[in-house]
């Protein structure tokens, strides 16, 4: 079966492969995108692995010459490879200033991060790169306290140096915001909401599906606070609905991509604007 | 009392670590002490660790009592802005862990 990518939404063709399960015929995929984002990226490889262990192979053809040096500097055609074991060390891309796509889990989350932040530090000197540590370990912790997502979570990261960006993404092909918050309404008695209020409550402090005993919600919360202090920007997609949250707004449509499975969440953050490294005696709680 | 939180966990982002804080401060409160915790080298925490340590802890002694004994020390500009988010919350009244 060959399948086209030219756009965003025709990465539905790839979700109606997963969704349906069909494990009888090969796929191709012929990309032509001029340009691929993070959650581009993510989405590509989660497809590929979905293949590789349903029927063992998938290939890629990559059209633009660009685009398909990218690929193979950033270790996607790797992922294609169906005896593919993911090398324990991690090794940065420095020719596209990017970070390898890795499966985080938590065991491996620590080394990821920290590995990230060291990178991307060499390119933002004497910034304060935390935000980096706080936003991809809500994502990724967001995985696993509520996703049950079968191929953990995916995460790829990359420094921008004309815009001045980093932008980092985190995928999973759980059960998606909306009938994760759906599922604990039903379990509580209370009446099923639309995919975009199920996500707007679960954007809110405090609002949590109680997957685990210490979960407080204040995960998703916790990453609009610093990208808006950042004045950078994110994007959710999840089930139906996609949300650009920039400027203290979040702003909900439907997702140009059918048949989603899952979340895909890809926060741009403004290098420019990120404070100056420096250590602080003692907090000022100022309530 | 002066401890530094990269001798005491492995990491700032797990629940598994924020409890090990937890334990780890209830057994310290116990002396009567004021605890000053440096996060000198650490990484800025995740609200994950931060709902098993510092939530646990306020659950137990209240907002009050824990600003008053658990000083955080020689934070990043970031990891102050984490804690002031979380503990705002709280001083809010609408958090619960």
């Amino acid at each position: 079966m060959d399948i086209v990518i030219k756009n965003q939404k025709d990465y539905a063709k790839l979700f109606q492969i997963i969704y349906k399960g069909d494990q009888s015929e090969s796929v191709t995929i012929h990309l032509y995108n001029q340009f691929l984002n993070p959650s581009d990226i993510l989405l590509l490889s989660q497809f590929i692995i979905i293949q590789l262990q349903r029927i063992g192979k998938v290939n890629l053809k990559v059209q633009e010459p660009k685009v398909k040096d990218y690929l193979i500097a950033i270790g996607l055609f790797e992922f294609c490879s169906s005896n593919f074991l993911e090398p324990t060390e991690i090794k940065e891309i420095e020719s596209y200033t990017a970070m390898p796509i890795r499966r985080v889990n938590r065991e491996t989350m620590n080394y990821y991060i920290s590995k990230t932040q060291e990178f991307f530090q060499s390119y933002c000197i004497k910034k304060d790169l935390g935000i980096l540590n706080i936003t991809l370990s809500e994502l990724i912790n967001n995985v696993y306290d509520h996703s049950k997502s079968p191929i953990d979570s995916f995460v790829f990261s990359q420094f921008y140096p004309h815009s001045n960006e980093i932008k980092i993404a985190v995928s999973d092909l759980g059960n998606g915001i909306p009938r994760t918050v759906n599922s604990y309404f039903n379990n509580k008695g209370w009446n099923q909401v639309s995919q975009e209020e199920a996500i707007k409550w679960a954007l809110k402090l405090n609002k949590t599906t109680e997957s685990l005993p210490h979960n407080a919600g204040r995960g998703l919360d916790t990453i609009c606070s610093f990208v808006n202090a950042n004045k950078g920007f994110w994007i959710l997609m999840s089930d139906q609905i996609r949300m650009e949250g920039m400027q203290s707004q979040n702003n909900f449509s439907q997702n140009p991509i059918e048949y989603f499975i899952g979340t895909v969440i890809e926060i741009t953050i403004k290098v420019v604007n990120l404070e100056d490294q420096e250590i602080i005696d003692t907090i000022d709680w100022d309530f | 009392m002066k401890i530094r939180l990269t001798d005491i966990v492995a990491d700032t982002y797990t629940n598994s670590s924020g409890y090990v804080l937890y334990t780890f401060l209830k057994s310290v409160l116990n002396k009567n002490e004021i605890i000053e915790l440096s996060f000198l080298d650490a990484a800025a925490p995740s609200s994950s660790f931060l709902n098993s340590s510092f939530g646990s802890l306020i659950d137990e002694i209240g907002l009050e009592n824990f600003l008053a004994v658990v000083k955080p020390r020689e934070t990043t500009s970031t990891q102050a802005k984490m804690l002031k988010h979380y503990i705002q919350a709280f001083k809010n009244g609408t958090a619960s862990a």
